[in-house]
């Protein structure tokens, strides 16, 4: 090897001095006081539009404001979301780098065998951000006007109704499998690559009725193309207020939504945890986040971490339920 | 029939009062602008540029940010097709096309030509689909719904069997080239059963392989490597440019092309999910199907740049509607257009027309007014592109690498997609020395795993009885067209045998 030109070692002086600098910032960080000292990265496990990218554009613009340093939303679409864990699970554990999780981190806890980065242990929640429902709709000349009448038509015709849901390991398909295991009825699951294919496969009537998440459902439900039978929440959607509720459908331990909120890696100092959770809701809290939120079809949460933790935990060990139950493979 | 005239002149009224304010004039402007200076840096196609500049247009209201990001769609486009022509990097699937006839010309010295009969195919085009949005939204919006999985797949067939039209010279390596394809496709999640094939435990391949970084690789880095294996003597011939506007015979030749590559890339392109990749290959294949001297293709047919140019942008245009109507985004362009709409408070969907008047329309008018600006813009812009070719290639490859690592890099931001990039360079560079043509390759790539999706499901919903194939009548007319091609690539050859004997089949 020549010997390092002057550029080069000025490069590495320079580099060093940095990562002193990073190290003094991030043992200072444990003070929740001076925190958030420099801009905080939040890594969407979606490419740009899509609805935790969404979420963390939002949330993100009415943090900035708040905290008064940049909030950096950086894209790691694919692979199930595990790129964007991954990545956030390996980060410095200083609060600087937080994952939009989704139920996909509970999920994917039992869809795949060996996670890297150790699955949703790996990761400290900080706050639930918003909830979702899913929603059953079927097409509106499909003779069935509840859940009821639905499963009838499904009992009296074994296997013949196809139910359309987004791709394997999301709730709108795990949905659809609980289902048939807790009825016993037998339906023609097709599986589609995301929402939209699903919901206009069933707009055209080949399919009969689709398992998806609300929003995208929502303005095919308001022109009467589709017919919503029921929602997943515990409680009626303020969007569809006259659809009911699973249980009060006569779905029994079929409650469920879906969500999205903020988490950081597992070593994240407790300190760091709460100052993220008190800013976060606050801005959740800021009526121009929620109106923001309730226009793309979310339902505003927040709480504290024990709460997204406890949600985190619970969500996991449901859908592994779920899909040992429904004999779908993890993948290795 | 008034009554249709009637409504398109208030529905256009309407949208060019919308779209023709100094304001939206002047976002479309600047997204032309941006997605034409953007796009037309080499590696960096419309999905790269739209992703890039996507949250610019956050900070706009609605209808603004949806007309500059049409804008930049446009721009994006067509920047995309000048790096095809010019330095054979296709930015998405309809450029690879473009590449064909459109380098083989700059090669010839006729850049400028291609780079004009581009811009005036693009913007006929967009006239006429504009036209025909503005006229049968509604009733197209039907027409597209009556495409179910098993006219998919028909249509996927019949689009791999043109395949082996696309490439000129051995039909077996064709063929071969199909076959890689198709394997190369295979790879990523299935969706049926979420099961990994060939992902080998590296998680970005979950997803499968992108389009950008296969085609960067194949098609530009791959010429690159030629390119400075034959040393430096080649840059005299690119450096010939020659006129920059098509001749005479040149125009009479493309108009013809033109317009049926606007009519294929129409239809097409209502096809929610698949319909607009095709549209490119089809109008290409047609061309070829129906021209005296067949051969002519692949060495700079003028027809072979206008007839994809002029379908890719018909595809383009009427691929709104069902991203607007039905809410399904055909190409990851248009899934970055519906996140953006989502950003915006729009939901796509059938009240968009009904609830948003002004949307809709305006944006179906800013449409022709981006066409209108990218022929602005870029005719006069012809000279200076192709002065490009100018720049010495020791400045120019490094600049290009450069720029398809950045390009391939912001699709997804991930490092991994740069190396596949190289990786592909060298398989590319291998195909080269082969003879083998890698724009089937493609072709099979992108409408493999559609073709297989559709088979599956269509089965699926048949209750696994392949006579739904044969039933449904839209199916089964592509079907037939499928097996008239495959029969006319046959026939030739058997009827230097048996002459006689196939005189009837040919009344």
């Amino acid at each position: 090897m020549h010997t390092p030109s002057p550029l080069r070692r000025h490069l590495r002086g320079l580099a060093a001095a940095l990562l002193a600098a990073s190290l003094g910032v991030a043992g200072g960080a444990a003070t929740a006081a001076d925190f958030p000292a420099r801009p905080i990265r939040l890594v969407a496990p979606a490419a740009p539009g899509g609805s935790p990218d969404i979420l963390a554009r939002t949330v993100g613009q009415f943090l900035n404001e708040r905290v008064k340093q940049p909030v950096v939303v950086e894209n790691k679409p694919g692979g199930a979301g595990n790129i964007a864990h991954e990545l956030v699970a390996r980060a410095a554990p200083d609060g600087y780098t937080l994952l939009v999780a989704t139920d996909q981190l509970a999920i994917n806890d039992s869809l795949f065998h060996d996670l890297s980065y150790g699955g949703s242990r790996g990761f400290a929640g900080v706050v639930q951000a918003i909830s979702a429902p899913q929603v059953l709709v079927v097409n509106s000349t499909v003779p069935a006007r509840s859940v009821a009448e639905f499963l009838d038509l499904a009992r009296a015709r074994p296997g013949e109704i196809a139910v359309a849901t987004p791709a394997v390991g999301t709730v709108g398909h795990l949905a659809t499998a609980l289902l048939q295991r807790r009825t016993g009825v037998r339906l023609n699951h097709i599986v589609y690559k995301s929402a939209q294919p699903a919901i206009a496969e069933a707009l055209s009537g080949r399919v009969q009725a689709v398992f998806v998440t609300l929003a995208p459902a929502l303005p095919h439900i308001q022109s009467g193309a589709l017919r919503a039978l029921a929602v997943s929440t515990a409680e009626r959607s303020p969007a569809v207020p006259e659809v009911p509720t699973t249980a009060e459908a006569g779905l029994k331990d079929f409650t469920f939504s879906s969500w999205q909120g903020f988490s950081a890696p597992a070593a994240t100092p407790a300190p760091v945890l709460d100052a993220l959770n008190a800013h976060f809701n606050a801005v959740l809290a800021d009526p121009r986040t929620r109106t923001a939120l309730t226009a793309q079809g979310f339902d505003v949460a927040g709480g504290t971490r024990q709460a997204f933790d406890g949600l985190v935990a619970a969500s996991a060990a449901q859908w592994g339920d779920v899909i040992r139950a429904a004999d779908i493979k993890p993948v290795d | 029939m008034t009554d249709l005239f009637a409504n398109l002149g208030a529905n256009l009224g309407l949208g060019l009062s919308v779209a023709a304010s100094p304001q939206t004039v002047l976002w479309c402007l600047v997204g032309c602008l941006l997605g034409t200076l953007i796009g037309v840096l080499p590696g960096i196609g419309p999905v790269a540029t739209i992703a890039m500049l996507l949250p610019v247009t956050f900070y706009l209201d609605p209808v603004s940010a949806i007309i500059m990001l049409a804008g930049i769609y446009y721009g994006a486009q067509y920047g995309g097709s000048t790096t095809a022509i010019l330095m054979r990097l296709p930015g998405e699937s309809s450029s690879v096309v473009t590449c064909l006839d459109g380098n083989a010309m700059a090669r010839r010295g006729r850049a400028g030509a291609a780079l004009a009969v581009a811009a005036l195919s693009s913007f006929l085009a967009g006239t006429v689909a504009t036209l025909l949005i503005a006229l049968f939204s509604p009733s197209l919006t039907a027409l597209a719904q009556s495409f179910g999985p098993a006219e998919y797949f028909s249509l996927m067939l019949l689009g791999m069997t043109g395949a082996v039209v696309l490439a000129h010279g051995s039909v077996p390596k064709a063929v071969a080239m199909v076959l890689l394809g198709l394997l190369l496709g295979l790879v990523g999640t299935d969706v049926e059963s979420g099961m990994q094939r060939f992902t080998f435990g590296i998680p970005e391949l979950a997803d499968g392989i992108d389009f950008v970084p296969l085609a960067m690789g194949l098609f530009g880095l791959a010429e690159i490597i030629v390119n400075l294996e034959r040393g430096v003597a080649k840059v005299d011939d690119v450096a010939a440019i020659g006129r920059l506007r098509p001749t005479r015979e040149e125009m009479r030749a493309a108009v013809p092309a033109a317009l049926r590559g606007t009519a294929v890339g129409s239809l097409l392109g209502l096809l929610p999910g698949g319909g607009a990749v095709l549209s490119a290959f089809a109008a290409y294949t047609l061309e070829k199907r129906l021209s005296p001297t067949p051969e002519r293709f692949g060495t700079g047919a003028v027809e072979g740049v206008a007839a994809p140019e002029a379908a890719n942008n018909a595809g383009a245009q009427t691929s709104f509607v069902p991203l607007l109507t039905l809410g399904i985004p055909e190409t990851p362009v248009m899934a970055l257009m519906v996140g953006a709409m989502m950003i915006h408070g729009i939901q796509p969907g059938p009240q968009v027309m009904t609830a948003q008047p002004a949307l809709f329309w305006g944006l179906i008018a800013s449409m022709w007014i981006g066409n209108l600006m990218l022929l602005v813009i870029n005719l006069p812009l012809v000279g200076l592109w192709v002065r490009l070719l100018r720049v010495p290639y020791h400045l120019l490859f490094p600049a290009i690498l450069l720029f398809c690592a950045i390009g391939v890099y912001s699709v997804h931001n991930s490092a991994f997609d740069v190396l596949l990039t190289a990786l592909f360079g060298l398989v590319g560079y291998g195909l080269a020395k082969l003879k083998c043509e890698p724009a089937p390759l493609m072709l099979a790539f992108v409408l493999g795993p559609l073709m297989e999706e559709n088979l599956r499901r269509a089965l699926q919903l048949a209750h696994g009885d392949a006579g739904v194939f044969v039933r449904q009548p839209i199916s089964l007319g592509l079907l037939l067209v499928t097996l008239a091609l495959l029969l006319g690539a046959v026939l030739p050859a058997v009827r230097r045998v048996r002459a006689v004997a196939f005189a009837e089949t040919d009344t």
